[in-house]
């Protein structure tokens, strides 16, 4: 630029063109500090510079709001399953007994680790939904600088899963995230599925002189309706391995717990097991009119020995089928049951024949 | 006069030239330059997403595959990061798995961080992976991604939650 400006000039007038020339050097001179100066002092910081970090910093704060979610749902099923131990070793605790409250008593345990304001459920330090939350937020603040709190709205307890051999909670749940670049609040259900495998079947427990935890069979076959797949063999891997079934007509886990024993026709959840035909408690305890189906007998309802047009009992006396040779009793079921394992009734003759 | 006129215009022309080219180069070097985070930034992401969203009955690497054939990997449902996290509690119980932990983390990372990019891997601060191409205090653009992660071990019992922690520096 200031070479133009001294060409022209030199061009124009030739005296004096010294003293310009000089000019217009320091012109150029001045040019070009200006914009050294104003280029210079432009340092790139757009407006949006910080976005980024922002962007980052929310997603950090999302992802741990899923996580929060996805642990409560998580440790909700190891706590339910803690739960439901207390409450059954609660249910043999003297004064023995069902337990009519489960619902309540079960949410509250697995919130508080107490069954309620005075009792506590049994094997619930350290296990309670509480305490691992807290531990989750605890961990938060110290490693990622996150401050969050929660709140436990409400559990419900049911036994609708979709499986005869597991319970669902479905815990009302909020989480605020208090955050120097955001402020996130969530409430969302979550559905944490609790297994009852493994865990001492109440019936027997009550009622029974020996104990029995839920194993779920391995047939894999639908509910055990009469007219459904079942045969003789997967009775005698139903008794000798003391297996359950899910079985329309048989008692759901919760119900086992809250001693509703009593037929209905709503519940799909209801499951079944044979008693030991064998044992010297059932064998004292059995008489023509008993069926080793668990709720059963372990009600002691009685059913005629003896076809009367209404349902009765029969005595498996083909020892392939269920062998009772020596012991004191043949293996008896009512007649539904017959038909339902597709047993003919020469093996299984009514009992008082 | 003239031959001397002609000498100060190209003596004049030379200085204004060299006026400008030293302008240019000082405008251009006094730019703020800073190191383009965005990709390292968006490699982490999309690494923390890949292991957390890849099961491992979905990843084909040859490792993993022997992994679960030598019943060091008991479920292919988990995930990649869950997998480590399983492994890594075996660990703190006793069996030594940092090699295993080691080279699954190896073949994972291949394709996803890319071979420019130095990195390492930490659960709960132990580092478990490392790979420096450059050492981590002579780099100009480390940056870090923590998560926090869990793992149910059966039904009674969930590991965690534990910290894992990525870092990749240039």
């Amino acid at each position: 630029m200031g070479l133009d400006f001294v060409l022209i000039s030199s061009n124009k007038n030739k005296k004096g063109s010294n003293k310009k020339g000089v000019i217009f050097t320091v012109l150029a001179i001045v040019l070009a500090v200006f914009f050294t100066l104003v280029f210079s002092a432009r340092i790139e910081k757009p407006v949006d510079y910080k976005t980024g970090v922002i962007e980052t910093r929310i997603s950090i704060l999302n992802d741990y709001m899923e996580s929060f979610f996805d642990y409560a749902r998580e440790v909700g099923s190891i706590t339910g399953y803690s739960a439901l131990q207390g409450v059954i070793q609660d249910l043999n605790t003297p004064p023995k007994g069902y337990n009519p409250n489960f619902e309540t008593q079960y949410a509250y345990c697995i919130r508080t680790g107490n069954l309620t304001s005075s009792k506590t459920c049994p094997g619930m330090i350290n296990k309670t939904l509480t305490h691992y939350l807290d531990n989750l937020i605890n961990i938060a603040n110290t490693s990622l600088n996150i401050n969050s709190d929660y709140r436990i709205n409400n559990i419900n307890v049911t036994q609708s899963t979709g499986d005869a051999f597991s319970i669902g909670l479905i815990i009302n749940l909020s989480v605020d995230i208090d955050d120097a670049y955001a402020n996130i609040s969530d409430t969302r259900l979550i559905t944490s599925i609790v297994s009852i495998e493994g865990l001492p079947d109440p019936l027997y427990l009550l009622n029974g002189t020996y104990n029995q935890t839920i194993k779920r069979t391995s047939i894999n076959k639908p509910a055990g309706e009469i007219g459904g797949f079942w045969n003789h063999t997967d009775l005698q891997q139903l008794y000798y391995n003391h297996e359950y079934r899910n079985y329309y007509d048989g008692i759901s886990f919760i119900r086992r717990i809250k001693g509703d024993l009593a037929y209905n026709i709503n519940d799909k959840y209801g499951i079944e097991s044979f008693v030991n035909h064998t044992h010297p408690a059932v064998v004292a305890r059995t008489t023509d009119n008993h069926s080793m189906v668990d709720y059963l007998f372990w009600q002691d309802i009685t059913l005629p020995c003896e076809a009367q047009g209404k349902n009765y009992i029969v005595k498996i006396v083909n020892d392939s089928i269920i062998n009772s040779s020596g012991k004191p009793r043949d293996f008896q079921l009512d007649d539904h049951h017959r038909l339902n394992f597709n047993i003919s009734s020469e093996d299984a003759p009514p009992v008082c024949s | 006069m003239n031959k001397r006129g002609a000498y100060f215009f190209v003596i004049d022309a030379f200085i204004a030239a060299s006026i400008i080219f030293f302008s240019l180069i000082l405008i251009f070097t006094t730019y703020n330059i800073r190191p383009d985070t965005g990709s390292t930034l968006r490699m982490l992401k999309e690494y923390t997403e890949f292991l957390t969203n890849t099961r491992v009955r979905d990843f084909q690497g040859d490792y993993v595959r022997n992994l679960t054939t030598n019943k060091n990997i008991t479920s292919l449902d988990n995930t990649l990061l869950e997998q480590l996290v399983e492994f890594y509690y075996y660990n703190s119980s006793g069996k030594n798995m940092s090699m295993i932990m080691w080279n699954f983390v190896d073949e994972v990372s291949k394709g996803v961080i890319s071979e420019q990019r130095s990195f390492a891997v930490y659960i709960n601060d132990t580092r478990i992976y490392n790979k420096t191409n450059k050492p981590l205090d002579e780099s100009d653009l480390v940056m870090n991604s923590k998560k926090i992660v869990f793992h149910r071990i059966n039904e009674t019992y969930i590991y965690g939650p534990v910290v894992f922690e990525v870092s990749i520096w240039v």
